[in-house]
C-alpha cells in the first residue's frame, strides 16, 4: 500500500503497480466485453485514469486493488452503455477461450458448452458478472471479492448462491434453443 | 451438458471457462512506456512552461521591434515624399 502513495511522484513505483495489476485488469475487462481489442483500450483508459488520480488515493479502508477495479468497473458500464447505442458483434469472443482450452481432445463439445455459458454470464446483470469474474478469473476469496464491490462476505456469499441459481436456469434454458434451431 | 445439472457441475464448468487470458507482451510493454511518456508530459514540469513563455516573449519583442522599424521606415519615405513636393511647389512658384 505504501506503494501506492509514492506512485503519484515515484514513475517506478507506478510501474510497479502496473506489474502487478496490469493482468488482473485485463483479464477483467476481457471478459466483460468479449473481445482483446477494446480490452487493450479500456485496460489502458483504466491506467491513465489511476495515473492521473493516484497521487490523491488515500487507503480509507479500500485497498488499492479494489480501487483499480471500480475505474474498471466504471468504464465498462460506460463502454456498455455506449455499445448499446450502437450494437457491434464481437467476433472474438470464443476464439480466446479455444485457445487455452485444457483438454483439445474435447474442444469441439467444450467450445459449445463455454459458449452457451459464456452467453448466459453475459447476459446476468453487472454486479453479478463481476462477482463470476473475481472468483473465477481471478481466483479471489468471497472476502476479497467484497472488498472489491463494496459489500459484506455474506453480502457477496448470498449473491454468489443467487447467481449460480439464475445461471442454472438461464444455461437450460439457452441450451434448449440451441438444440431446437 | 445435462439438463438439470447440479451446482459443484456448474461450478466445474465456470472454472473450465472462466479461465485467466494472458494479454499480448508488445501491448503491455508498449502501454507500460506511454504511461511513463504520459507522466512526462503532465503538465506538471514547471520548466517546460517557463521555456515556452520565455520563448512567446522573445518571438513578441522581436515581432515589435520589426513592426516599430517597418513604422519609421514608412514615416521617412512619407517625409521624403512631402518634402519634395514642397520644393517641387516652390519651384514652380518661383518660376512664375
Amino acid at each position: 500500500m505504501a506503494l501506492a502513495k509514492i506512485a503519484g511522484t515515484d514513475s517506478e513505483a507506478f510501474g510497479e503497480l502496473y506489474d502487478r495489476h496490469v493482468r488482473r485488469i485485463y483479464n477483467y475487462i476481457y471478459y466483460r466485453t468479449g473481445n482483446h481489442h477494446d480490452a487493450e483500450d479500456l485496460t489502458a483508459r483504466v491506467f491513465q485514469r489511476a495515473l492521473r488520480h493516484v497521487g490523491s488515493f488515500e487507503d480509507k479502508g479500500v485497498p488499492f486493488t479494489a480501487w483499480l477495479y471500480r475505474i474498471a468497473h466504471n468504464l465498462v458500464a460506460n463502454w456498455h452503455r455506449d455499445r448499446s447505442r450502437r450494437p457491434v458483434v464481437p467476433l472474438d469472443q470464443h476464439v480466446a477461450v479455444s485457445e487455452i482450452a485444457v483438454h483439445p481432445e474435447v474442444e469441439a463439445i467444450a467450445h459449445e458448452e463455454q459458449g452457451i455459458l459464456l452467453e448466459a454470464v453475459r447476459k446476468l446483470p453487472d454486479d453479478r458478472q463481476q462477482l463470476l469474474i473475481l472468483k473465477f478469473v481471478e481466483r479471489m476469496s468471497n472476502a476479497q471479492i467484497g472488498e472489491v464491490m463494496g459489500r459484506t462476505e455474506g453480502a457477496i456469499k448470498s449473491l454468489y448462491h443467487r447467481t449460480l441459481n439464475t445461471l442454472r436456469v438461464d444455461v437450460s434454458e439457452l441450451e434448449k434453443k440451441s438444440k431446437g434451431s | 451438458m445435462a439438463k438439470g445439472f447440479s451446482k459443484k457441475e456448474l461450478e466445474k464448468m465456470l472454472t473450465d471457462t472462466l479461465i485467466p487470458v494472458e494479454p499480448n507482451q508488445d501491448y503491455l510493454s508498449r502501454l507500460q512506456a506511454r504511461l511513463v511518456t504520459y507522466r512526462g508530459r503532465s503538465p506538471v514540469n514547471g520548466w517546460m512552461i517557463v521555456a515556452i513563455l520565455a520563448t512567446a516573449a522573445l518571438i513578441a519583442i522581436s515581432a515589435l521591434g520589426l513592426v516599430m522599424r517597418i513604422l519609421v521606415a514608412l514615416g521617412g519615405f512619407v517625409g521624403i515624399l512631402l518634402n519634395r513636393r514642397r520644393s517641387r511647389s516652390r519651384v514652380d512658384m518661383l518660376t512664375t
